[in-house]
């Protein structure tokens, strides 16, 4: 390179303050092989632009320093500025005097020396850049969404709207995820399955979405744009294609008491099932851990009754490739089982609040099925042990929540406004029935939310006490509450008749490992990790991969659907074209040099070094070597610094350009 | 009893004062179980609640003192039946292992080698090292007509990071080793709750108070005896149970039996050789 | 908590309700301090003229004197506690751990 230009910026007062910004433009134009070197005021301003454009066509530059801020603000304005004036994109670097140097020091003379060191570096490594080229990749126009919650299912409508195939993966036997069980929605006390069935039939018939119910994520392969999904069908013994969901197979069917899955146990349902009426698919499912049939050959009282012939006990799991472009993560929560047993050494268990040892301490979902329409009780509040109405109930906030000594450090964000819900609720069914509150905060921050608590209060009369509970004991069929109100400083203990208690959100259970089949970041609660809190809410740190919902963060409906259609806009982006460009400053291997010793291929994190063989014209074997996909590298560099026969290299960040630097400085 | 047991023994100034029912209690008891009681030699009070309340420094360095008596009688475990003796020991225990140099600081204080690294045992944990099936075995005489309440009180469990004993919110250890004897058990709802501890002469009322919940809740619950492993829940429920009774105008008659009454019994020990007619409230008042 | 009551005992904090407690814990420090272990009596003796001299209410003094009978009919009255040999070393402790900084 032997015609660089450099571009001084004063950035206003932020790098001239400290930094001479004539004086270094003056000795940088000295050094050898700079052609031109220039300074103005706002280097990134359309005039600053047009500057760097004229003076790459005047003075036939081949190479370009900015010298200004951070390359995380500009480097894109600057590389588009080259690329309309002729010069290819990569041949343009920008050296940092603004965070690295004017923002940090004060001495002028000291600090002005410094930014012409740091230019230094930059025209060195120019003076070695090569002309890089976009790596296009080819994209396959089909999207995966994980889970069939409200999220999952607004992320698919909206892709499937857009004109793109939607492949949606859902491990129940119906979508719907929590909000098909809840009750009425805050802030508006809409009927859950109300706004949301008319989204899970429009799923269920959408022409461009391929439902895979009762079904799970089995391993994934590929990189963005050319991604393999194998899914795992798990068995229903039931021929979705044949049924009719007509229901006589669970009328008949002699099992009746197990467990619901979908009533948190608040109810019963027989061993073929549908988890509730409105189910998407409409279509039974039957759980071989009781069955008769599957485990002793008996009973296949189902099988007789059932007209369509669609009952099959020989069902089997199977396995189905899916080839999509892009994922769309949305796995939705479970809450924190506050009984003693738990999935994590370090979680204990609230078992002062008697969960699992008086049946009328229930959590904040059970008492959602307990209240809604379609419930264990049809809609009536009824008490577990013995079914009277509870005329007093006591409700609990953040159980697991905002606990660094026993539970999870974070809010859980839904549960003072679901409570305040369900104290109404309460209420509009049990007219002289009281609710009590126990609260440390009110977190109330949406739009109508704050009113919405209000009403709670001013309407129906809830009582809110800020303070814990310390213990919950029975006494003759009463709970007995011991709390205390701080705001008054008294202790406080309410017999009560029911106890909800507003347990923390985690992630679903199974996030750790599917995010490692996805290769994506999560936290130590099984969050998983957006690319930037702030402006990549529902990016992933790896290509092609987004996020939405609780599977990110505890959030409620009108969040993650928001989320759901943000991830569902990036989804579009990337299918816009048939083909993806991608940065082409990865790594790359010299064939020649590399001794296939594969050390690269275990430490890429992203998997994106692949084992091959060179083979002449005629397929005869010469060799075997390592090879960077170009789709899936993202120019981390370990590779280079493992392996012991310097054949890996990073473009545009070469070995020979960083040594260049350094040497330029001594 | 295959092989004699010998451990450590720490009875504390409670055992040796007026509480000396309980040590009669369990030298016998321990005694037909073939358990050697060696007592540490020349020991000090622990300081109790008096030391932790008013002097942190003081509070370690009394039982520290003790740790670094039994080791130098060579004691690998160490059974204090009183339980803010045996807490002592161990928050000191826990101390000592956070490094930090106070373990060197409290062998100068307390002018003796400190290593920290013995067994601290409750009685509740000297039955369950005897094994419950040997115990369950050695039963001559099992208890069925008792129904007991089993009382931890608040130092058998808690703090819960110090003596790392039971579940403290729901214990249920002491109740094993009753139905290894033969004896029934309730489920109640003050098995944890404080009894007022050293409170008796500062706030008698406070302790009035308290024993009264718990001795109406044990009988609600179906209970015809109160089960303790503590010297100071005792006094707090049979010595002064007249004076609940007078102050509640109620009549409570409850039993306070001491955990190794009941082991004793059981074992074929007569009341007297326990010390059990040495009780405030006996089985002939109530 | 024992953090508090040492601030407030330095403070002169102490609620009224709690001077006799106060009272008590002191006079038991004071007895282990002379005898290495605890004199029950002697303490009861202390503890009860103090609060006497402070509240002048001769009924405290008088209460629960109807025990002593009681307690020594079963055995539970000890006129001397068991003898510490080396008391002076208790004395050493309490003097390194009341000066200067308690923490």
């Amino acid at each position: 390179m032997s015609r660089i230009g450099i571009f001084t910026c004063w950035c206003g007062e932020n790098i001239a303050r400290t930094v001479d910004v004539n004086e270094v433009a003056k000795q940088i134009g000295e050094m050898p092989g700079v052609r031109c070197s220039v300074e103005y005021k706002y280097m990134c301003s359309d005039p600053g632009q047009a500057m760097v454009r004229e003076k790459i066509v005047s003075e036939k530059l081949d190479g370009v320093v900015v010298a200004s801020c951070s390359p995380h603000m500009h480097l894109k304005t600057f590389r588009k500025a080259a690329q309309a004036a002729g010069l290819n994109p990569y041949l343009v670097e920008m050296a940092n005097i603004r965070e690295h140097c004017s923002w940090v020091h004060h001495d002028r003379a000291l600090a002005t020396a410094k930014a012409v060191d740091i230019i230094r570096l930059s025209v060195e490594k120019v003076r070695n850049n090569t002309a890089l080229e976009p790596i296009r990749v080819p994209v396959t126009r089909r999207a995966l969404v994980i889970g069939g919650g409200v999220a999952g299912i607004q992320a698919a409508l909206d892709i499937a709207d857009a004109g793109y195939e939607v492949v949606m993966v859902e491990r129940e036997p119906s979508i719907g995820g929590k909000m098909a069980g809840l009750s009425e929605t805050f802030p508006t006390l809409d009927c859950s399955q109300c706004i949301l069935t008319p989204r899970m039939v429009e799923v269920g018939q959408h022409p461009r979405i391929k439902l895979y119910s009762y079904s799970e994520v089995e391993a994934v392969d590929g990189f963005v744009g050319n991604f393999k999904i194998t899914i795992r069908q798990k068995a229903r013994f039931v021929d979705t294609a044949k049924c009719t969901g007509c229901g006589e197979c669970w009328n008949v069917c002699p099992l009746k008491k197990n467990p619901s899955e979908f009533d948190f146990a608040m109810g019963m349902r027989p061993a073929i099932y549908i988890p509730f009426p409105q189910a998407v698919p409409a279509r039974p499912v039957i759980d071989k851990k009781v069955c008769a049939a599957l485990i002793r050959n008996g009973c296949k009282l189902c099988e007789k009754k059932c007209k369509a012939e669609a009952i099959n006990f020989k069902d089997q799991d199977k396995l189905v490739e899916e080839k999509v472009g892009t994922v769309v993560v949305a796995t939705g929560y479970k809450l924190y089982n506050i009984a003693k047993e738990q999935d994590k050494a370090w979680l204990t268990g609230y078992g002062e609040y008697g969960y699992g040892k008086y049946k009328d301490v229930i959590d904040s979902l059970q008492f959602e099925r307990l209240v809604s329409a379609s419930g264990p009780t049809a809609g009536v509040l009824k008490r577990p042990s013995d079914g009277t109405i509870p005329q007093n109930v006591v409700f609990i906030s953040c159980v697991g929540s905002r606990d660094n000594a026993k539970g999870l450090p974070y809010c859980s964000k839904i549960c003072c406004m679901y409570t305040a819900k369900h104290a109404m609720l309460y209420k509009h069914k049990v007219h002289d029935g009281q609710a009590h509150v126990f609260y440390m905060d009110i977190r109330a921050g949406g739009k109508g939310y704050d009113e919405f608590v209000r009403r709670a209060i001013e309407q129906d009369g809830a009582k809110y006490y800020r303070g814990r509970v310390s213990k919950i004991t029975e006494e003759k069929g009463k709970l007995i509450v011991r709390g205390a109100d701080t705001l008054a400083s008294v202790p406080v203990t309410i017999e009560a008749d029911l106890v909800v208690l507003a347990a923390a959100m985690r992630p679903a259970d199974g996030i750790e490992e599917l995010a490692q089949k996805l290769n994506i970041g999560y936290d130590e609660f099984g969050f998983l990790l957006e690319s930037h809190p702030k402006l990549r809410p529902v990016e992933t740190n790896t290509a092609g991969i987004f996020i939405a919902g609780a599977c990110h963060a505890p959030k409620d409906i009108p969040e993650s659907v928001a989320q759901a259609s943000a991830a569902a806009s990036k989804v579009q982006v990337m299918l816009a074209a048939d083909e993806l460009t991608r940065e082409p400053e990865i790594a790359a291997i010299n064939e020649q040099t590399c001794a296939a010793c594969f050390t690269c291929v275990q430490t890429c994190p992203y998997h994106a070094i692949e084992k091959t063989e060179l083979k002449t014209g005629r397929g005869a074997f010469i060799k075997r070597t390592a090879r960077v996909n170009p789709g899936l590298c993202m120019g981390c560099g370990t590779c280079v610094s493992v392996c012991p026969s310097k054949s890996a290299d990073l473009l545009g960040f070469t070995e020979q350009q960083i040594y260049a630097e350094v040497e330029s400085l001594a | 009893m295959s092989g004699q047991m010998k451990i450590g023994y720490y009875p504390g100034c409670a055992l040796h004062g007026s509480s000396n029912d309980y040590e009669q209690s369990l030298r016998a008891c321990l005694g037909v179980l073939d358990v050697q009681l060696q007592e540490v030699k020349d020991w000090i009070c622990c300081g109790a609640t008096a030391a932790h309340a008013l002097n942190h420094k003081l509070s370690l360095a009394l039982p520290a003192r003790n740790l670094a008596l039994a080791e130098r009688d060579g004691h690998k475990q160490l059974f204090a039946p009183c339980p803010l003796c045996s807490m002592q020991l161990l928050k000191v225990q826990k101390a000592v292992a956070g490094g930090d140099g106070l373990r060197a600081e409290l062998a100068q204080i307390v002018e003796a080698d400190l290593r920290g690294d013995g067994q601290i045992l409750n009685l509740i944990q000297v039955f369950q090292t005897i094994g419950l099936d040997k115990l369950k075995a050695a039963v001559k005489e099992p208890l069925k007509s008792f129904t007991a309440a089993c009382y931890y009180g608040c130092l058998l469990t808690r703090p819960p990071e110090v003596v790392h004993f039971d579940d403290f919110e729901q214990p249920k250890s002491m109740e094993a080793v009753l139905a290894a004897l033969g004896a029934k058990t309730v489920e109640w709802n003050y098995k944890t709750e404080c009894c007022g501890a050293g409170m008796t002469m500062a706030s008698e009322g406070t302790v009035l108070d308290l024993a009264h919940k718990i001795l109406a809740n044990a009988t609600a619950h179906g209970a015809n005896c109160v089960v303790v492993a503590c010297p100071m829940c005792h006094v707090n429920l049979d010595m002064k149970q007249a004076a609940v009774e007078q102050r509640y105008s109620e009549k409570l008659g409850m039993v306070i039996y001491y955990l190794s009454d009941l082991v004793g019994l059981a074992l074929g020990l007569k009341p007297e050789q326990l010390g059990i007619d040495r009780h405030f409230v006996t089985k002939a008042q109530s | 908590m024992d953090a508090l009551r040492e601030i407030s005992l330095a403070e002169g904090l102490v609620a009224p309700s709690q001077k006799p407690v106060v009272a008590f814990q002191q006079a038991f420090l004071d007895n282990i301090r002379r005898n290495g272990r605890l004199a029950e009596l002697e303490l009861i003796a202390q503890f009860k003229t103090a609060v006497f001299f402070r509240t002048g209410r001769p009924g405290f003094l008088f209460k629960d004197a109807g025990l002593a009978p009681q307690m020594s009919k079963r055995k539970k009255l000890h006129l001397l506690p068991g003898k510490v040999r080396d008391r002076k070393v208790v004395e050493r402790i309490f003097a390194k751990c009341s000066n200067g900084a308690q923490k």
